[in-house]
């Protein structure tokens, strides 16, 4: 059965860690110019763990992305807070990555410096950092690529670099807005793979939004099924599979039975129908 | 996984460019110099058969030859006018620039200046430059800095507007992906809006140097006693066609020694943009 919000919040996976991520009775509305208001989320609350991954999933429009904006800094709730790592969040802050759907690569830097971005961004030198980036692009199998141009690169490659840009800073909370949902299926499942040995490898805290349910079981601690406008978290699936999960991870029974419970809540709540 | 090495691209089998100094790309002049030879040999060739086939009077039409001949007989008195106009256009120009780019950035920096100026601008623009021609001279009199203004003016708009829209262009995203860095407002400026606004300023700047030469002898029909556009109107009155012809094919090669000189230069600027890509 559906359960509350304010329930499954309670109960992160890793019981001896700290919170990563608090968000805590979370609203946003927002007034488009052309009048009335629309609530994008409503007293939202979620509570992720350090070293957590966990998914927002659900249909489009439900408010995923708002939430992300939240948890970055980019944006500002309309009540509720969100706390990272014991501060509030009122602004960007580098301890927190983010990667978008699009890679928003700059044309003008080459494939190091658009990692070294983040840098150059907030005003420091990216020298001594130089190192660490090529060791990233190493890692997602694009070593030898530093010096050329985003448009030399295919767009798995481009996302890959994206990628390594928002774990340029060693970030301890990575948030991803449905990151690879412009790739091919196979790049897809690719960069699924260089995403766990990066993310989980470091203990990170990973936020993932996604329309994806595959990836979101593949990638994910626990996800989060949300509902439409005005959205809420319907139910928390935990994902119980162990790690590091290969491609096969994919074949095993336990991936399929927690796919067709994130897929049997969809039809319940009218997403999927037919 | 085996599925990796299929999945990733494999590096090796596209080695990096060793070749590629940074900063200085490759300029191929060779191929499109040798098209434009070749075009402009048949647009010559074509112009002989049309004298030598329907023999116009030469105050009509001379032959290339004849043209070619009093490029070399007139060529004091072409590189003595040649002189001050090529100055008035670059000036005219490069003020235009220098004053257009800062501007356009400022209008889209500040959100008052935009409501307030860019309308204005914008009806300027409008106006026909050459009826504002008379006006310089008698403002400037018959010295060198109406025409330099009036050369200014007509250059000046292409540039701004492609400034003002190329930096107002910029995908919100990185504008959003920059501020999720912690850049402040400044930086996105110069760090995001400007390199993106780059090409099309570049574009505007391409554009003006037509404009700046025809500024430039526009400029001299109405106010000068030198010049290459003084020469044009004193050649009319004498119906000296073939000067008016060498004049017309000086115009052409500078006006387009002038447009290559930008593109080169925005070749060593922007060579990562689509424009100048070489593959």
């Amino acid at each position: 059965m559906v359960s509350t919000q304010q329930d499954s919040a309670a109960h992160p996976v890793h019981s001896d860690a700290r919170d990563a991520i608090v968000i805590d009775g979370v609203s946003k509305v927002f007034r488009p110019r052309r009048g009335g208001t629309v609530t994008a989320l409503e007293n939202m609350s979620l509570t992720i763990a350090e070293g957590e991954i966990v998914s927002l999933i659900g249909p489009s429009g439900c408010g995923k992305s708002t939430l992300l904006m939240l948890v970055a800094g980019l944006d500002t709730p309309t009540a509720g807070t969100v706390t990272v790592r014991d501060a509030q969040v009122n602004k960007p802050n580098p301890d927190v990555g983010v990667v978008f759907q699009k890679d928003l690569l700059f044309d003008w830097r080459t494939v190091i410096e658009n990692v070294l971005t983040p840098f150059v961004m907030r005003g420091q030198s990216p020298k001594q950092h130089v190192r660490r980036a090529r060791d990233l692009l190493a890692q997602v199998g694009l070593a030898g690529f530093e010096d050329r141009r985003p448009y030399e690169l295919s767009g798995g490659m481009r996302q890959r670099v994206a990628l390594c840009r928002g774990l340029i800073q060693d970030p301890d909370v990575l948030l991803l807005d449905e990151p690879f949902a412009a790739l091919d299926a196979l790049t897809r499942e690719q960069m699924q793979l260089d995403l766990q040995k990066l993310v989980v490898g470091s203990r990170k805290t990973g936020v993932l939004v996604t329309h994806d349910i595959a990836e979101a079981v593949f990638l994910s601690d626990r996800i989060a099924v949300m509902s439409a406008r005005p959205s809420r978290i319907v139910e928390i699936i935990d994902v119980d599979l162990p790690r590091p999960r290969t491609a096969e991870v994919r074949e095993s029974p336990e991936f399929a039975t927690t796919h067709a419970r994130v897929h049997s809540l969809f039809k319940k709540l009218g997403v999927l129908h037919g | 996984m085996a599925d990796t090495a299929i999945l990733t691209p494999a590096p090796a089998s596209r080695p990096p460019a060793t070749t590629k100094v940074k900063g200085l790309p490759r300029v191929r002049v060779g191929g499109r110099a040798g098209w434009t030879v070749i075009a402009m040999i048949v647009l010559i060739a074509v112009w002989a058969a049309a004298v030598a086939l329907f023999s116009p009077k030469s105050y009509i039409l001379p032959s290339p030859w004849t043209v070619g001949k009093r490029l070399w007989t007139s060529r004091e008195q072409l590189i003595r006018n040649g002189g001050p106009t090529i100055k008035e256009i670059l000036e005219g120009y490069v003020i235009g620039v220098l004053i257009a780019v800062p501007l356009g950035m400022v209008i889209v920096a500040s959100k008052w200046l935009n409501r307030l100026l860019y309308p204005l601008l914008i009806a300027f623009n409008s106006i026909p430059k050459v009826a504002l021609a008379p006006l310089f001279v008698v403002w400037w009199g018959y010295g060198e800095t109406p025409r330099i203004v009036i050369t200014f003016s007509i250059a000046f708009f292409p540039v701004l507007v492609n400034t003002v829209t190329g930096l107002g262009g910029v995908d919100p995203e990185m504008v959003r992906l920059a501020r999720s860095m912690g850049a402040p407002k400044r930086r996105v400026f110069v760090r995001v809006r400007l390199p993106q606004a780059l090409p099309s300023i570049f574009a505007g700047m391409k554009v003006a140097t037509s404009l700046a030469v025809i500024g430039g002898i526009i400029g001299e029909f109405v106010a000068s006693d030198k010049g290459w556009g003084y020469l044009l109107i004193q050649a009319q009155g004498q119906l000296d066609t073939s000067l008016i012809f060498a004049i017309i094919v000086l115009l052409a090669v500078f006006a387009t020694i002038l447009y290559y000189v930008v593109e080169f230069i925005e070749r060593l600027t922007i060579p990562w943009h689509s424009s100048q890509r070489q593959n």
